[in-house]
């Protein structure tokens, strides 16, 4: 069995922002599968979690929600992208690659003292 | 900005209800079908399917619980729920949320009201410009016209003066004769103190002089009630003391000078000036430096302080007085003007604040204790919602929130008690207290008061919930929340302590007050007030000279003594407790030492004034028809006959000197005519006809209550002189009254500080001891089931109360006897001050007691069986 690993506080926000940007409107469980094959099951997230974080999403105008009908014609509350949504995944995107770029560096360093 | 709007639609959400709950509920029972779903899909059965589906999901119900963190506000929603409960735990216990609630009230809106009061008396300044620099310069009380002009020109302190004194004008003409309290004032006055007018303009320098001075500035209050706000009135011409004045201008609204009793203490009060007149000095007065007649403001120099310049003025006036060849050492007195205005206001005032202060004090200490003992019996609630899960924070924040709507319910209250209590005490003052009129709710105290309830209410109200969050749940709850800790019962048991010593300290300063006043109350007066109508008159004026004004005065007593239902009428020039009156400096004949004069003050009276007084004639005569022309006579008061020939008997007969020689034709009853409380004075009465005063006092003696005499009398007067004001009509009665109010007043509030003290300790203790016994029901249980008699029992709850109140006795009795002397300016003949002392402590442990009988008389009800059971 793989070692899974936790979510760090955040990271699933954004994980969650850049799927609904690669697949279009999308409910909830659709986002928690996607984000389950994306990390190829190595993330340990229980699928209930997602939804306090889409709350907040939407309380912070990134996301909006509306009812639909689902893939098998179920009501389902669908989540899609805003503009200012598209804005948070470019910067957030920076951020985290600016932040992976310094960590790696620190990960890099060989001995220099002995 | 992104996370702003977040908090916003957290707000909203916290409002808007159930909706988004059943959404919720929605959204998740879909996720689980379709994972459900695909799980079937896989392969699974059914049941496994559904399973495997809300595994992978997670805990539902903590998923929705974060949801709804996420949703609203969680603290402002526990909030709301915790004040919803602490409003319910009001209603559902309303003797604790009332005596909480109106005890921190009453504090707040007494210590309030009377800070505003002394604000508005001591601390304000005064609406001048400058007001520091502002001063009243005085040797003894006064100035002479030389001295001033001597200080005017020498000092280096003071950069202007101004000489004033009071005046009466009789305002003729329309409507009804008027009397109107004035001021004589030099042209100075008004650009030193810095005041402009609001209309027309003040004195020139050239109006100060005899002969142009027939001008008049008039007061705001006048200008609107006599002349209705003409906008015309300057330039207008007045008949005033029956000679035409113009009016120059008219002062604004608020202006007030002089002002305060210091001001004029050598002429007596008088009722704040409404007109000004210029001070136009006589030659006499310009040239005469013994004549003390005026006092004197001054505008120092910047940074002059007031004592370096009594130093400098003592100079001037010893260097002049030494050109002069004046005998006597003088020294000046400078007093800060705003000093001077309060003048001997100021002690009872910081007094009764002081008082106040306690009351709040003890107010807060009753909350405490009523909030611990509260706290104390929720320990079983609280034991058991933490363990339930409840977090500590949880349990705090609900004490607090709950401590707070205490103290804001008390404090929405304490402003209308704060603002009817500052109008009470305005109206209830004693006549004279300057400036009391000005008084308004003062905002930095109510912030005071409150902050002070406040952190009481926030420090005692938690205190309990931190006591609680601290203890293991299973203990409290293992003994059912029975046991007492003895922390938190010492600590009430210390406040109840507290609150008695405090409030002991309040009975004894009010029972000083008290006695002072009845002491006072029961002094003979030497004089009968009962059934005497008074009321003064002002024959001021060109239209009387001195043969008129004796002959107008002798017609109207003898007018009134006609009148029905009058049994003696009589002037005098100055009637007793209405100011103070000229003093001589009398010499017995053929006495070789100059310097051994007597000074008596002075007294013009007509035939019948002893008599309509109810003075009693110790031995030889009332003045009569005889006495009008000379040779002078004079009537001796008993202390003033022994001062001035001491050792003899009977000095009827006998000669006075003074300028010239009186014989003394009667000795009369010393009277307490200079004020009640104040040592009896040497008096001199001289006959009306030798002396006809311009400003005399009438005295009618009734047969009955006077006070419907009045206006027969004022007829009596009226048909002489149509335009003759009468002020002052009061029954003498009242004067003496009025006299002592100020004790009265002092005596009424300190008793009102002190009932309130004792009531809250009452509950103080009453609360404490009836958790005591709520506590020990069982070991009460116990006892008695073995044996113990009723007796026994009420006896060990009245022994706890007993060692409560002799602890807070003995405290409240040493810090009394420490704080006592501070009263000291306001007592009079309470020298063995021992009966006050014990009588309060007697009165605070007999309230103890009788306050501890209920819970007492509960134990001793409680039934063994009952007891052991209910556990």
């Amino acid at each position: 069995m793989s070692e899974k690993t936790e979510v760090w506080q955040g990271t699933l926000a954004l994980m969650i922002l850049k799927t609904l940007e690669v697949l279009g409107p999308q409910h909830g469980y659709g986002i928690a599968r996607r984000i389950e094959q994306t990390s190829q099951d190595l993330l340990a997230i229980n699928q209930g979690t997602l939804y306090p974080v889409l709350l907040k999403l939407e309380q912070e105008g990134c996301i909006a929600s509306e009812w639909g009908a689902s893939e098998n014609n179920r009501k389902a509350k669908f989540y899609h992208l805003t503009k200012a949504g598209r804005k948070q995944i470019a910067s957030e995107a920076r951020q985290w690659k600016q932040t992976t770029e310094i960590v790696g560096r620190f990960l890099d360093l060989k001995g220099e003292a002995q | 900005m992104k996370r702003l709007r977040g908090w916003w639609r957290r707000l909203i959400g916290t409002l808007a209800g159930q909706r988004r709950e059943t959404e919720l509920a929605d959204e998740i029972e879909m996720h689980l079908r379709m994972q459900t779903e695909d799980n079937l899909k896989l392969g699974m059965s059914p049941g496994e399917a559904r399973r495997a589906a809300a595994l992978k999901f997670g805990g539902i119900e903590s998923v929705k619980e974060q949801y709804r963190d996420q949703r609203s506000m969680p603290g402002l929603a526990a909030f709301g729920k915790d004040l919803r409960y602490a409003l319910r735990s009001m209603r559902k216990n309303p003797e604790f949320a009332a005596a909480a609630i109106l005890s921190l009230a009453l504090g707040m809106g007494a210590t309030t009201a009377i800070f505003s009061v002394a604000d508005s008396v001591l601390l304000r300044s005064l609406p001048y410009p400058q007001p520091e620099r502002l001063a009243t310069i005085s040797v003894d009380g006064a100035i002479s016209a030389p001295f001033f002009e001597a200080f005017r020109h020498e000092s280096r302190s003071v950069e202007r003066g101004a000489l004033f004194t009071s005046w009466y004008f009789n305002l003729a003409g329309q409507g009804e004769p008027e009397r109107i309290p004035a001021a004589r004032v030099s042209s100075e006055l008004f650009g030193l103190l810095g005041v402009a007018p609001q209309l027309g303009r003040t004195f020139a320098a050239e109006e100060d002089r005899k002969g142009r001075d027939d001008v008049v500035i008039i007061g705001d209050g006048l200008w609107k009630r006599r002349f209705g706000g003409d906008p015309n009135i300057v330039g207008r011409t007045l008949i005033l003391n029956d000679a035409p004045h113009t009016v120059i201008g008219v002062m604004p609204p608020g202006f007030r000078f002089p002002e305060g009793p210091e001001h004029h203490a050598y002429v007596g009060p008088f009722p704040p000036a409404e007109m000004w007149r210029p001070m136009a000095l006589e030659g006499w007065e310009r040239s005469c430096f013994n004549c003390y007649n005026f006092a004197m403001i001054a505008r120092l120099r910047p940074g002059v302080k007031s004592s370096d310049a009594a130093g400098e003025l003592t100079a001037i006036l010893q260097q002049v007085a030494h050109r002069k060849g004046l005998k006597g050492t003088m020294a000046v007195t400078v007093l800060n003007l705003q000093d001077a205005v309060a003048g001997k206001v100021r002690a009872p005032i910081l007094i009764l604040f002081g008082a106040v202060t306690l009351a709040l004090g003890i107010a807060c200490v009753n909350v405490a204790n009523l909030l611990l003992a509260r706290g104390l019996r929720r320990r079983e609630e609280m034991a058991i919602r933490l363990s339930l899960g409840a977090t500590r924070g949880r349990l705090i924040q609900q004490g607090l929130t709950e401590a707070l709507a205490l103290a804001v319910c008390a404090a929405g209250l304490a402003v209308p008690i704060a603002w009817v209590a500052v109008r009470v005490l305005v109206a209830m003052a004693p006549e004279g207290v300057p400036r009391i009129g000005e008084s308004t709710v003062d905002a930095r105290m109510f912030g005071f008061a409150v902050g002070l309830a406040l952190l009481t209410a926030v420090v005692f109200g938690i205190a309990p919930s931190v006591v609680a969050a601290r203890q293991a749940p299973g203990e409290v709850a293992k003994t059912g929340g029975r046991t007492t800790t003895v922390g938190p019962s010492m600590l009430r048991g210390a406040l109840v302590v507290a609150e008695l010593a405090l409030s002991l300290v309040l009975l004894v300063g009010a029972g000083l007050l008290a006695k002072s006043f009845l002491t006072v109350a029961r002094i003979p007066l030497g004089f009968r007030p009962e059934n005497v109508l008074t009321m003064r008159l002002s024959m001021a004026g060109n239209r009387y000279d001195d043969q008129r004004r004796a002959a107008l005065v002798d017609q109207l007593v003898a007018n009134c003594s006609a009148l029905a239902g009058v049994v003696d009428a009589a002037a005098t020039s100055t009637l007793p407790l209405t100011g103070e009156s000229e003093g001589w400096g009398l010499l017995a004949e053929g006495n070789p030492d100059r310097d051994a004069y007597v000074e008596a003050r002075v007294r013009a009276v007509t035939p019948a004034y002893f008599r309509t007084l109810g003075i009693r004639l110790r031995s030889g005569r009332e003045f009569d028809e005889n006495d009008r022309g000379q040779p002078a006579v004079a009537i001796l008061s008993e202390s003033g006959a022994r001062l001035i020939w001491p050792g003899v008997a009977d000095p009827l007969g006998r000669r006075l000197l003074h300028q010239k020689p009186m014989t003394v034709v009667g000795i009369v009853e010393d009277t307490h005519a200079s004020g009640i409380d104040v040592e009896v004075r040497p008096y001199l009465y001289v006959p009306f006809w030798q002396f006809a005063p311009a400003e005399f006092a009438l005295a009618v003696r009734s047969t009955s209550e006077p006070v419907g005499l009045a206006r027969a009398v004022r007829n009596e007067i009226w048909r002489m002189d149509r335009n003759q004001p009468v002020t002052h009509i009061a029954p003498l009665g009242e004067v003496v009254a009025d006299s002592i109010a100020p004790r009265r007043f002092e005596a009424i509030l300190m008793t009102a500080f002190a009932a309130f003290a004792l009531a809250l300790a009452a509950i103080g203790i009453y609360g404490v001891l009836a958790y005591a016994v709520g506590q020990r029901t069982r070991e009460i249980g116990i006892r008695m089931a073995l044996g113990a008699s009723r007796w026994s029992v009420v006896g060990g709850v009245l022994r706890q109360a007993c060692g409560l109140a002799l602890a807070g006795t003995a405290i409240g009795l040493l810090a009394a006897f420490r704080l006592t002397p501070l009263l000291r300016s306001l007592l009079y003949g309470v020298d063995i001050a021992e009966p006050v002392f014990l009588g309060s402590a007697g009165l605070l442990v007999g309230v103890a007691v009788i306050a501890s009988l209920i819970p007492a008389r509960r134990a001793a009800k409680l039934d063994p069986t009952t007891c052991l059971r209910c556990e």
